[in-house]
């Protein structure tokens, strides 16, 4: 698997996200608080999160079916591959908190 | 001694016509006896799938079983701070899991979607627990992942059930 296989992997995943297409789990509770998301198909998981050990550095691994990482990415590979992760990671926790739908919602009720 | 030299004359005669009528009943009886021994052989054959799938349905509740039992354990093994033995039991329990995808009933997508965001939890956990092992400063909040492993346990059960009684493995039967 290479870096562009997983560039266009998470690619496609950032569009599926914004559509609400997969459903993202949050793996935060389980340690530090941190932001910590998997999103899992049939064979294949993608965990995106934040490094408590490299401050504002995110990653991505891509599991196997055996739960193993087949596949990394960090964002200080690049500016692009950067950007491509801070947006899937705001995805992931929108997906998870809702936060803009919760927003939205709070602003009609308030309005009307 | 007239009438048997008659009967004799009579055979000679109609030799062909009876042979005919003969083979015909010959024939009626081996199509008989052949379709018998058809239905006898696919009766055997449906009674044989319908064994190895009862033998196949057990051996899956087992596995789940031993999954549910799994996860408990690591349950157990995280709330006395066991460290060391909830990592080996996560190792474990995915192995099994990852087992349960060729098994009847859990080949569909949103079953084996299911097993693998399982997986994933389990895999992250035991990163987890190497970390806190090589750095016992770093936090593990057990609550969470217990919290976590109850959900799995539950449906886990609710698989055992389905296995149990939706395919016929019930003691019932």
């Amino acid at each position: 698997m290479t870096k562009d296989d997983i560039r266009s992997i998470l690619t496609a995943l950032l569009e599926k996200s914004k559509a609400k297409q997969v459903i993202w789990t949050p793996f935060e509770d389980m340690a530090e608080d941190h932001d910590d998301y998997v999103v899992s198909f049939p064979k294949s998981s993608v965990n995106i999160f934040e490094d408590p050990e490299e401050q504002g550095i995110i990653k991505v691994n891509i599991l196997n079916s055996a739960g193993k990482a087949v596949g990394w990415l960090r964002s200080d590979e690049s500016e692009s591959v950067s950007r491509l992760l801070e947006e899937l990671l705001a995805s992931a926790r929108e997906s998870v908190f809702k936060s803009d739908e919760t927003l939205e919602d709070l602003k009609r009720a308030l309005a009307s | 001694m007239e009438s048997l030299k008659n009967i004799w004359l009579w055979i000679q005669g109609n030799s062909s016509g009876l042979s005919i009528l003969l083979s015909l009943a010959g024939f009626a009886l081996l199509w008989y006896q052949t379709r018998k021994a058809r239905t006898a052989a696919e009766s055997a054959r449906l009674a044989t799938d319908r064994a190895i799938r009862s033998i196949s349905d057990t051996d899956t509740i087992s596995d789940l079983a031993t999954i549910k039992a799994g996860m408990k354990r690591v349950q157990v093994a995280l709330h006395g701070a066991r460290y060391e033995t909830a990592l080996l039991q996560s190792q474990s329990l995915r192995e099994t899991l990852n087992q349960l995808r060729s098994r009847r009933g859990f080949r569909t997508d949103e079953r084996t979607t299911q097993i693998q965001s399982m997986v994933a939890y389990l895999k992250k956990l035991q990163d987890l627990l190497e970390r806190k092992l090589e750095e016992p400063e770093s936090r593990v909040v057990v609550r969470p992942a217990n919290n976590k492993l109850s959900d799995y346990t539950a449906e886990v059960s609710a698989w055992m059930e389905e296995v149990r009684f939706l395919r016929g493995g019930s003691d019932d039967d």
